[in-house]
């Protein structure tokens, strides 16, 4: 059974290379980028555990390593790359298979591919590393084998568990929710180092840097990822007995994972399919708080656009994300992170970027329905105008807000409305670019609620290229507003309404000429936008 | 049979379509005569869809032209359009959208008065048997369903050609009966219908002009009786491809034996 899986993987990996060469390059790079990776790794746990000047950095290194492999198979396969659909138990679930032989076959596909082979790599490394002559080699060969065998188990079953919950709108819901909360905690935790390195000098970051480590290993080798480490590390210490304790709850936790897996398949098997949401009241398309606008081709656009950035995981997941980064950001300034410069509150329209990066593939989230666009002749002005309008009524309340709370933070309230000028016109230049972009380069954003950071599927090298052009020419025209207001700051403050007014005028221009060509382009593209955007995302 | 200019629903010239090395649709010459029901019919693979998606702009011609009641839709695409409804086979929706929602949005969207937009919506919801799913998005109606509401959408502009592309596909019979009778009464103001099939029954029972596709050619057009001749439309199609002999029926000795 396991060996009729890993042919049926290979297979599904051999035809997916074959569906286009973007495939291929696809693999590729993700070969070039985790396969030298992992040889260092492979290195660098040779060199841990060989070299006698390392040897007491080695047990804090190798917890601390593999904690994080650990964590990182855990969780990376849900917020990156979502469940491999490929070997989506639902698919064989009316194979006469029982749960047993699903588990061991499903187990042995996983381990093939790149991932697992880096991981192997990598481990390989602390194979030749760690092991000691004697008794002690077969408990680190067995050690290893468990960490391996607890990264994909421990990654499948928590794909799957939480598979059925995904499949619910309300589910999917929630992991939205919680994949940008995880993100942002991940980002600010990211900040520790630096707040760490603004204390003391360079001797006493190194040892205070390896004091924290080892505190962190202390309670890290006492959790479930870190058991198969502790494992190692006694037995390359000599303490066979304690290393058995530590291999054997290793094996136990294997076990105990993969009996989770078997739950969660049955689960899986016999649950319900996705069931529909709740019934809404049903609202107009005009969302009540925008009543305002105008009843016409764009009114309706911005309408709909609206909806959908509520309705659709993805977009809503970005909206949440440039709300929490807002929010992180003002409490961070509050709180005393850094210097309390008035002149901070300037940094509110920056938050606009986040926004600006989706308008580059506005049609994303609408797939395949251009065609309703495509075949009313209604023509893209009014469309991509709504869509504009649309992010300035979401954008500017946050903006706003986010102005607001900073000056109050940092008393800066003269900069409020500066900073509200700056935001319209860095809408407007994202925008300008973003139009253009979205009719250029379309790429349609994959069904599946599963994997919500998911913006693009199946996307060409040559889409691919252009949005990268598109992001890099966004960038370029947002250089005048910096530097206008970096001159205005840095010469004669005075000046900065008049260079907020100038940057203001420059944004509604770049937006003028990029909806223009995008109309126009647009227009004359109809059916390869249509084309583009109905390809499988899968 | 001749269709007389200006008195033809729509008209293809010459219209062709090549993927790669596969020709869809080969040198297409057809017409079809105002206010009739008008069926495509031939085998999956027969340039249907294909020929549908360049009639209605949604598919470049990489020859030939097409024009419905006259004008021609690649070279003044905004006039062809107000008068073209389509129903696509796939009905990819805006179905983060309740069906009333997604009626506004196609109704503003060509342009038309929101009053008339409201009112005309009220009136196919009410028709098309969609007021009880009052509040769900349309990504969690079923099949049925959102072919209704797709029918809706194609209709809400009151189009003068109706294009469809297997409108009954995979539909139950009671919203059959009212997709029909929803063509019915467009066709009796004055529209016309175009819709291909592979299903010949109800090509025959509900069609008055037939044209044959295989292989991205046009076998056969004209009048239902002129096309079947004596025999039911299956038979003429199945001779008209030359797929006389039956295949199936010899080995295949297991199917349906308990041997496993």
């Amino acid at each position: 059974m396991a060996r009729l899986f890993v042919r049926l993987k290979l297979s599904l990996l051999r035809n997916g290379l074959r569906r286009g060469w973007q495939q291929v390059i696809a693999t590729v790079f993700g070969a070039l980028y985790a396969l030298p990776i992992a040889v260092l790794a492979a290195v660098g746990f040779t060199a841990l555990g060989r070299r006698d000047d390392l040897a007491e950095l080695a047990p804090t290194v190798l917890l601390l390593a593999l904690t994080v492999l650990t964590l990182g198979w855990l969780l990376v396969p849900l917020l990156a790359f979502g469940l491999d659909e490929t070997l989506d138990p639902l698919r064989l679930r009316l194979l006469p298979l029982s749960r047993r032989q699903l588990v061991v076959g499903l187990a042995a596909a996983s381990s093939v591919g790149i991932g697992p082979l880096a991981t192997l790599l990598a481990l390989t490394g602390v194979v030749v590393g760690f092991t000691p002559f004697g008794l002690g080699a077969a408990i680190v060969l067995a050690a290893v084998a468990a960490q391996f065998a607890v990264c994909i188990i421990g990654s499948r079953a928590l794909a799957t568990a939480l598979s059925a919950r995904l499949r619910s709108r309300r589910g999917r819901d929630v992991a939205a929710f919680s994949a940008a909360f995880l993100g942002i905690a991940v980002a600010s935790l990211g900040q520790l180092p630096n707040l760490l390195f603004n204390v003391g000098d360079l001797d006493a970051e190194g040892g205070q840097l390896l004091r924290l480590a080892e505190q962190a290993a202390g309670v890290l080798r006492w959790l479930p990822s870190g058991w198969a480490a502790s494992a190692i590390v006694e037995a390359a210490a000599g303490r066979l007995l304690p290393a058995l304790l530590w291999l054997t709850g290793a094996v136990l936790l294997v076990g105990g994972l993969a009996r989770w897996w078997l739950r969660a398949l049955e689960n899986t098997a016999v649950g319900s399919e996705a069931v529909g949401g709740g019934r809404l009241r049903d609202a107009p398309l005009f969302p009540r708080v925008v009543g305002f606008l105008p009843r016409n081709r764009t009114g309706a656009a911005a309408a709909r656009e609206l909806r959908y950035l509520w309705r659709i995981p993805q977009l809503r997941v970005q909206l949440l994300f440039v709300v929490l980064v807002a929010v992180g950001a003002a409490v961070a300034v509050a709180v005393g992170v850094g210097q309390r410069d008035p002149r901070l509150v300037l940094a509110a329209p920056l938050v606009t970027f986040f926004y600006g990066l989706g308008s580059l593939n506005s049609y994303g989230a609408d797939r395949a329905a251009v065609w309703l666009l495509v075949v009313s002749g209604s023509g893209s002005q009014a469309d991509l105008a709504g869509k504009n309008l649309a992010g300035v009524l979401v954008m500017v309340p946050i903006v706003t807000a986010m102005s607001v709370a900073l000056a109050a933070a940092t008393g800066g309230w003269s900069y409020v409305p500066v900073a509200m000028l700056a935001g319209l016109a860095l809408l407007g230049i994202s925008f300008g670019v973003g139009n253009l972009a979205s009719v250029l380069a379309p790429m349609p954003m994959p069904e599946s609620g599963t994997n919500l950071w998911a913006t693009s599927g199946g996307a060409g090298c040559a889409t691919l290229l252009v949005q990268l052009i598109a992001f890099t020419v966004q960038g370029l025209l947002l250089l005048p507003v910096v530097g206008g207001f970096a001159a205005a700051l840095l010469l004669r403050p005075a000046l900065l309404p008049l260079a907020a007014l100038g940057v203001l005028v420059w944004g509604a221009g770049v937006w003028w000429v990029g909806l223009r060509a995008a109309a126009n382009t647009g227009d004359a593209r109809g059916p390869e936008l249509v084309a583009a955007l109905s390809r499988p995302t899968a | 049979m001749a269709v007389e200019a200006g008195g033809a629903a729509f008209r293809v010239r010459g219209l062709r379509k090549v993927y790669g090395s596969k020709v869809a649709v080969d040198s297409l010459d057809l017409a079809a005569p105002r206010g009739s029901f008008f069926g495509m019919v031939g085998p999956n693979g027969a340039g249907k869809t294909t020929t549908l998606r360049m009639v209605t702009g949604l598919l470049r011609p990489d020859a030939g032209s097409a024009e419905v009641e006259g004008i021609d839709v690649w070279l003044d695409p905004l006039e062809a359009k107000r008068r073209i409804g389509v129903l696509p086979e796939d009905v990819a929706l805006f179905d983060r959208l309740t069906g009333r929602q997604l009626l506004t949005y196609s109704g503003l969207l060509r342009g038309m008065p929101a009053t008339t937009v409201a009112q005309r919506t009220e009136e196919l919801l009410d028709v098309l048997g969609l007021t009880e799913a009052e509040g769900t998005l349309v990504v969690d109606y079923s099949h049925g369903m959102r072919k209704k509401v797709a029918l809706a959408v194609a209709l809400l502009h009151a189009p003068r050609v109706l294009f469809l592309d297997e409108p009954f596909e995979a539909i139950d019979p009671v919203s059959a009966r009212t997709l029909r009778a929803v063509l019915e009464q467009h066709r009796a103001n004055g529209g016309t219908v175009i819709f291909s099939s592979h299903v010949m029954e109800l090509v025959e029972r509900l069609c008055d002009t037939v044209a044959v596709l295989h292989a991205g050619r046009l076998v056969a057009l004209g009048r239902l009786d002129q096309v079947r001749g004596n025999g039911s439309l299956e038979d003429a199609f199945v001779s008209l491809v030359g797929a006389d002999e039956v295949a199936g029926g010899e080995g295949l000795r297991w199917l349906g034996s308990s041997s496993g």
